[in-house]
């Protein structure tokens, strides 16, 4: 029996090019950091610090543990200074980032669906952002005032997409089997590496990111096919 | 092909460690459903009357309905009914959470509870393994604690428990059935029966969906409720079922001082939104609901709440808050953290503590009698510590956790006239002063006073939204909420039916979903070509079981009354000098008997049997 | 004038910007009943009205400064 559903965030739930996006923020947060940190010298340990997070294996630290002790060490500066200029920029600049983004309906009308169907639903996003970074995403996808049960963020997490350790890591904070869980994503190597644990996986059009180490998935379609699927109870 | 229900129900004697299935067939569950008219059923049909609630012959039944663990919001829901330690009358009550929908999961209905274990006992349900496994590791612990032991052991993070805590561990008479740590069967002391027979949990797990008749039709109505729930759900998710404060208070009927007034000065400072801006932490769900109408609250000083304990609702905040003359938030937020761990009823707990703050304030208990703690009127702290001595019966609590009725005759002296009881059960937060006919079915509820399975006058009395739901079953015309003519009494015994049918289905009053949707998600669950007249047919056998069960253990006409208080108007605010009317209540109350098909005193006659197909109820009444 | 509106229960989707508390120019004379209306508030949506924390019924016309409070119905829990 299905027990829970994974919902990928970027490019899933939330209509926008995780590329392009990534291109803006990077440049918006190097800009908030610039009167500490000239965005040179930011910009290139930012993206080291979140391959560190990637190549972790450490299952004493959360990826935040490990982002902030190499970023901080890396541009020299007091930790706790970096991060109040990483909280304020969540709580301010960030959200413009979204102004333009329209949430699709289907995306929130698929997660409503899962639950009044009895399932627990997982925001299963790849957690190298802070959770206020994630919520404020979410709100921009409608999907934030949901009973979510878990979100990943690098505050809970210790393994990244693709690593299909990230997804044994659900499982065990949710306390279900694979066989019990579907995974739903657009990227066929992050999202869909899922199923080597044995997840059931669905994958959603419109900003799909094919790959060719990427897998295939147990079903394909647009948000709306996802919502007839859950209302049919995966046809289990 | 069985279809909401399983067909299966399971028998459990902790005496002898018997445990076996038994598999009532169609017509059973269709004319019993399951909930309050199940465990009615069995109860009449088993605990002789006169029973000890706390021996070995009481049975503790926790009953789903054919509704529960269908894919539709509000269907986690499951009583739990014994004859009640509290009042010795039919006891029930109904929690949310998820323990009910994964017990049909596991393929039941209902769990049966008979005799006593010889020492500390839990349940372990996993589809059809059952098993009594010893709860010495638990015994004696936290809610939480307790639950994280039980899932450590048997190696599972989803197991679902219902647990009745220390508070009924120590038989207080009030104590409640905890399903996953949040949620609570509160009234009528099920936990003390649990706790009596030494059982301290139920864990359940299980692997299968609950199967639907007719999935096409559910899944409609489904879509609907995701449509339309962020609109007709009010403001359940921004501020909670605490989102009623500030409407009480503008109108008096905020319970305050154990009903001395109906508004109450620091109302605004324990108001859902007052919680919503300083101590929530969070909102969640139950079993399929998108709602969130549950709190999650943390503080740290003065009291360090644990978020994993939830926070309050509504009738929480009343009885820990305004009847207790309480305005301090973080206390209300601890206390209910305390009754969540040790599992007690907060409605009853609050208003033991609030009619010992009156005995104190008028001298009939001393700081003698208390071990030294201030009782007065407004003390957060002394209710803080109270509740911790109740949960133990130490101390003041041993004679607190009888209840505002055995406790008043204990202390005597007048005593009674601050137990604002009925029939034993303390009353919840809702007043009649405000609400009229609510206090007839205060009076008449087989449990003891109950805001649940009655009707709330202030949602009739103008054109549209409540009033247009109602009028499927003909109810046409909105009333004003002191009216107490027959219009008025029809109303009520209607709604109030409605309700009972909701504890027989099992579903969540607060999720909106409206009479003839009600119908419709029943017949799609179930497969019956049923009607609201047999939906309303079966609330009645309900409520007529339950006053059989009651009538046979010792209670009649005279026991459906309302404390003195409540005839004595108000001296000021906006329902000041109105009254009641003990001639109008009177009339009013037989009139309901009438309508349910009883006689002048309470009594159902054979007709009103024979309609509910009760006909071997006839013996039991020597006729 | 200005009037302190206050609401409760979901009637904050009937004010701009769907606040719950705020204080709104409004016409000189206008009557309780008149702000529902202008608001496009449903009658069956408000059960109780207090001006000034007193109970008022919705032809009572409002003053500057005066702060309105309007409760929706509200069952139990």
């Amino acid at each position: 029996m299905i027990r829970a559903v994974l919902f990928d965030l970027d490019g899933t739930l939330l209509p926008l090019d995780i590329d392009e996006f990534f291109r803006v923020y990077i440049s918006a947060i190097a800009d908030a950091f610039s009167h500490i940190v000239e965005p040179e010298v930011f910009t290139p340990e930012l993206l080291a610090a979140t391959r560190a997070m990637m190549l972790n294996n450490d299952t004493k630290s959360t990826l935040s543990e490990v982002f902030w002790r190499q970023f901080s060490s890396r541009v020299g500066r007091d930790t706790n200074e970096l991060m109040r200029v990483a909280s304020g920029f969540y709580s301010t600049e960030f959200k413009r980032l979204g102004q333009g983004i329209v949430a699709l309906p289907d995306a929130a009308r698929a997660v409503d669906t899962a639950i009044v169907r009895g399932y627990e639903v997982v925001l299963a996003t790849n957690p190298l952002f802070p959770v206020a970074a994630i919520e404020e995403r979410m709100r921009w996808a409608g999907v934030y005032e949901k009973p979510w049960r878990l979100v990943t963020s690098y505050e809970r997490m210790h393994y990244t997409k693709p690593n299909p350790k990230y997804y044994a890591e659900i499982l065990q904070i949710v306390g279900c089997s694979a066989k019990e869980c579907v995974m739903v994503g657009n990227d066929t190597r992050d999202d869909l590496v899922a199923s080597t644990l044995g997840m059931r996986t669905f994958l959603v059009e419109g900003f799909s990111v094919l790959r060719p180490d990427g897998y295939r998935p147990t079903w394909e379609g647009t948000l709306s096919d996802l919502v007839r699927l859950i209302e049919r109870r995966f046809g289990v | 092909m069985a279809a909401g229900y399983t067909g299966k129900i399971l028998r459990v004697d902790l005496g002898s460690g018997k445990i076996s299935v038994e598999t009532p067939d169609e017509k059973f569950y269709r004319t019993y459903f399951g909930g309050r008219a199940l465990i009615a059923y069995y109860l009449l049909k088993e605990v002789p009357a006169g029973a000890d609630p706390l021996g070995p012959d009481n049975k503790l039944i926790f009953a789903a309905g054919p509704l529960t663990g269908a894919p539709f919001a509000g269907s986690g829901r499951n009583s739990v009914g014994a004859r009640s330690p509290l009042t010795g009358a039919y006891g029930d009550g109904e929690a949310g959470g998820f323990f009910g929908a994964e017990l049909k999961r596991a393929g039941w209905d209902a769990v049966i509870v008979e005799g006593v274990s010889a020492k500390p006992v839990y349940l372990w349900i996993k589809d059809e393994h059952v098993e009594i496994r010893d709860a010495a590791g638990i015994w004696g612990k936290p809610t939480l604690e307790a639950q994280d032991i039980i899932r450590e052991e048997l190696g599972d993070k989803n197991i679902r428990t219902a647990q009745c805590g220390i508070a009924g561990e120590n038989l207080v008479r009030y104590a409640a059935v905890c399903n996953d740590l949040k949620h609570f069967a509160g009234r009528s002391g099920m936990g003390a029966v649990m706790g009596s027979k030494k059982l301290r949990a139920i864990a359940v797990r299980g692997s299968k969906p609950v199967e639907v008749a007719d999935a096409e039709a559910l899944r409609e109505q489904s879509k609907w409720m995701t449509e339309n729930f962020m609109e007709l759900a009010g403001d359940l998710r921004d501020v909670g079922t605490a989102g009623t404060v500030m409407n009480l208070q503008a109108s008096s009927g905020l319970p305050t001082r154990n009903f001395n007034e109906g508004q109450f000065e620091g109302a605004e400072k324990i108001s859902g939104q007052t919680m919503r801006d300083t101590i929530l932490v969070g909102r969640e769900s139950c079993f399929a609901c998108p709602i969130r109408c549950k709190r999650v609250v943390a503080v740290e000083e003065p009291y360090k709440v644990d978020p994993r304990y939830g926070g309050p609702e509504y009738e929480t905040i009343g009885s820990l808050g305004s009847v207790c003359g309480i305005d301090d938030l973080a206390a209300i937020a601890k206390g209910n953290e305390i009754c969540g761990a040790t599992s007690l009823d907060t409605i009853s707990a609050g208003m033991t503590v609030a009619f010992a703050m009156e005995c104190y304030e008028n001298g009939l208990l001393t700081k003698e009698d208390t071990g030294g703690i201030d009782l007065k009127f407004g003390n957060g702290e002394a209710m803080v510590e109270v509740l911790e001595k109740i949960a133990r019966r130490e101390g003041i609590g041993d004679l607190l956790a009888e209840g505002v009725m055995r406790a008043a005759g204990k202390i005597g002296r007048g005593a009674e006239k601050y137990a604002v009881h009925v029939k034993g059960q303390e009353v919840p937060m809702h007043e009649p002063r405000l609400k009229f006919s609510l206090g007839i079915g205060y009076a008449v509820s087989p449990t003891g006073a109950d805001h649940c399975h009655n009707a709330h006058d202030t949602l009739y009395v103008k054109a549209g939204g409540a009033i247009d739901d109602l009028s499927s079953l003909g109810i046409l015309s909105p009333l004003p909420a002191d009216d107490l003519s027959g219009e008025k009494v029809r109303l009520m015994a209607y709604v109030t039916l409605f309700r009972h049918y909701a504890n027989c289905a099992l579903y969540c009053q607060f999720v909106p979903w409206g009479l003839s949707r009600m119908e419709q998600i029943t017949r799609a669950v179930t497969g019956w070509n049923t009607s609201l007249f047999e939906i309303m047919k079966v609330a009645e056998r309900a409520v007529t079981m339950t006053r059989v069960f009651n009538l046979l253990n010792g209670f009649d006409e005279t026991h459906d009354r309302l404390p003195e208080k409540f005839f004595r108007p108000f001296t000021s605010g906006p329902l000041k000098g109105l009254e009641i009317g003990k001639e109008q209540f009177h009339k009013a109350k037989a009139l309901y008997y009438g309508m349910m098909g009883w006689d002048q005193k309470g009594v159902p006659t054979r007709a009103k049997l024979e309609d509910l197909s009760l006909g071997w109820i006839q013996d039991m009444l020597g006729r | 004038m200005k009037v302190r509106v206050r609401v409760f229960g979901h009637l904050r989707r009937f004010l701009p910007e769907n606040r719950e508390d705020l204080v709104m120019e409004i016409p000189e004379g206008t009557s309780v009943k008149q702000f529902t209306a202008s608001r496009s508030i449903p009658d069956d949506e408000i059960w109780v009205v207090t001006i000034n924390g007193k109970n008022a019924d919705e032809d009572a016309v409002l003053s500057d400064g005066d702060e309105l409070c309007l409760f929706s119905p509200v069952g139990g829990g």
